[in-house]
């Protein structure tokens, strides 16, 4: 099945179609990601990057909350349908909305990232918790042990079969993706995931991000199709470039003052 | 000869003479059961071979996550290499730590000088956070020192209630997406029910750090969490989770549907009692 971009555009409108059987318990739903920022690749980019907000007194009452959980439910199961990549999406309720996870923050900052969908345009008043603010600039630590050094398990490996390929694609991608806004917000630069590699270029001159177009250019190709031997390479390219991140940003925190 | 270093730091919070002797020759049992089992040897024996002159201490400690399949000890557990402060490029002796350690343990490679970064808060996904929330308290007071220091003192331990409420954040972001949407939508019932049984007693397992509770097994934690906060309603919440007919939620019909909605209603309840828990 070929999707076309004109697709992601009907299964919106089903979406929010399937969402208003909530009526006024659902307060907003917010876009972000591809979709939002208006750079779809059509059968690539999945759906849904989205925060609904439910309105608090849904997770008071349990026939309440229960209905709006089966109207969600059956939004996730339709635009499953659609095709289209998908995952499900976030709900919050609106007392939560002060206490979002950090990490996200930059999306919700500009027209450019973030978009409303339907109901309120909320994103005005997402906020996050201190120690939430902290988490997401010491994440970067832990991701460099986790989803970092996690690859070098398929490095020595013998034989990398088509699902090690597959998680080691989806391993370099995820690392791409989420490394750099994290070694950004460790430097206190609060920026939207597409803008950090420049960022980091900016902060840390000399930093050699070259196995990052590497990873996308190669994202694309089928996991069966993907050499082992480049595989190898990219995941030692990878670490050394996470290592290298590791290893100019804690020189940089060290002779940074805290709160400079 | 290797060196082992088998000093038990104090035990978290002991109550009396008796509670901290008790503790103390808990601690001694773990540590020789550790020592004499062949599978930690066997994998400090690869890692001190491969790594050589560059490693400066190794470090083992019990599984973080509470497991219905593994009570106790919870798995197999994790080693902590860590390499000399002067070792210039860490990328080949990663590559090699991780050929030599087996592949379900969980691995953390770091130089000496980095050891305060097993400390710090962390939002990756919810899986790591299960695992990474109570990893500095396992070092400190649950580690096993195979090789070289004793770092265990070096270990400085995040605040419990911190900790808390960046699991109850995750859990908000990731479970509710992921597990609740998910398998809702893909009539994977018995598997939501279970995984939020199994998710709530990890919530546990963090909330009993104020405690100075470690050592708890999967089903034990919800009575050891029903003594530390008699006045908690998250107490009463479980015992309505635990009360659902999970045999329902396996079954076909509508029947199997209203459980896994009705778990997801106890777990959103769990969460938001978690919050406001007394300290």
């Amino acid at each position: 099945m070929s999707i076309e971009l004109s697709d992601y555009g009907r299964a919106l409108e089903v979406f929010e179609a399937d969402m208003g059987r909530a009526g006024e318990d659902v307060v907003s739903i917010l876009l972000y990601g591809s979709v939002a920022r208006g750079d779809i690749s059509p059968g690539r980019s999945d759906l849904l990057d989205a925060y609904v907000f439910l309105d608090e007194r849904v997770f008071d009452d349990r026939e309440r909350f229960i209905a709006a959980l089966e109207v969600m439910a059956g939004a996730c199961e339709r635009l499953a349908l659609s095709g289209i990549p998908f995952h499900p999406f976030h709900y919050f309720g609106m007392d939560e909305i002060g206490r979002t996870p950090a990490l996200y923050l930059p999306s919700w900052s500009s027209d450019s990232f973030s978009r409303a969908l339907a109901g309120e345009d909320v994103r005005a008043q997402i906020g996050s918790s201190a120690a939430s603010r902290e988490a997401a600039a010491a994440s970067f630590f832990e991701a460099r042990r986790s989803m970092g050094h996690g690859l070098a398990r398929y490095y020595n490996k013998e034989e990398l079969t088509e699902l090690d390929r597959e998680r080691v694609m989806h391993g370099l991608v995820s690392l791409k993706k989420h490394i750099t806004i994290m070694a950004c917000l460790a430097l206190g630069r609060w920026v939207e995931a597409t803008r950090a590699v420049g960022e980091l270029e900016e902060a840390l001159p000399g930093l050699d991000t070259g196995v990052l177009k590497v990873v996308a250019a190669r994202r694309e190709v089928p996991p069966a199709h993907l050499d082992e031997g480049e595989l190898r390479t990219l995941i030692r390219e990878m670490l050394t470039f996470v290592e290298d991140l590791h290893d100019r940003l804690v020189a940089r925190l060290r002779a940074t003052p805290a709160g400079a | 000869m290797r060196e082992m270093h088998n000093q038990p730091t104090p035990p978290p919070k002991p109550r009396g003479w008796l509670a901290a002797f008790t503790q103390y020759v808990k601690r001694r049992y773990e540590e020789e059961k550790v020592k004499s089992s062949g599978r930690v040897e066997e994998a400090a024996d690869k890692l001190i071979a491969a790594l050589g002159k560059d490693l400066h201490c190794l470090v083992y400690y019990p599984h973080l996550i509470p497991s219905k399949k593994f009570p106790h000890p919870f798995t197999v557990g994790g080693l902590v290499v860590v390499f000399n402060d002067d070792v210039q490029s860490t990328v080949e002796l990663i590559l090699k730590a991780h050929a030599a350690a087996p592949p379900d343990m969980s691995l953390h490679c770091l130089r000496r000088s980095e050891l305060p970064e097993l400390s710090l808060p962390a939002f990756t996904w919810l899986d790591m956070v299960n695992k990474h929330v109570r990893l500095p308290y396992l070092l400190r007071h649950k580690g096993v020192v195979l090789y070289g220091e004793d770092v265990r003192r070096l270990i400085s331990l995040p605040a419990p209630d911190v900790l808390l409420n960046l699991h109850v954040e995750a859990c908000r972001h990731f479970v509710r997406n992921h597990m609740i949407l998910g398998w809702l939508a893909t009539g994977n019932y018995a598997a939501l029910v279970n995984k939020l049984d199994w998710q709530i007693r990890c919530l546990m397992a963090t909330a009993l750090l104020s405690h100075g509770l470690l050592d708890e097994r999967a089903d034990s934690i919800p009575e050891s969490f029903a003594r530390c906060f008699p006045e908690s309603r998250a107490s009463q919440v479980w015992e309505e989770f635990r009360a659902l007919d999970a045999g329902a939620a396996g079954s076909a019909g509508p029947a199997s549907r209203r459980t896994a909605l009705e778990a997801a209603w106890l777990f959103e309840n769990f969460l938001r009692c978690l919050e406001g828990q007394p300290k």
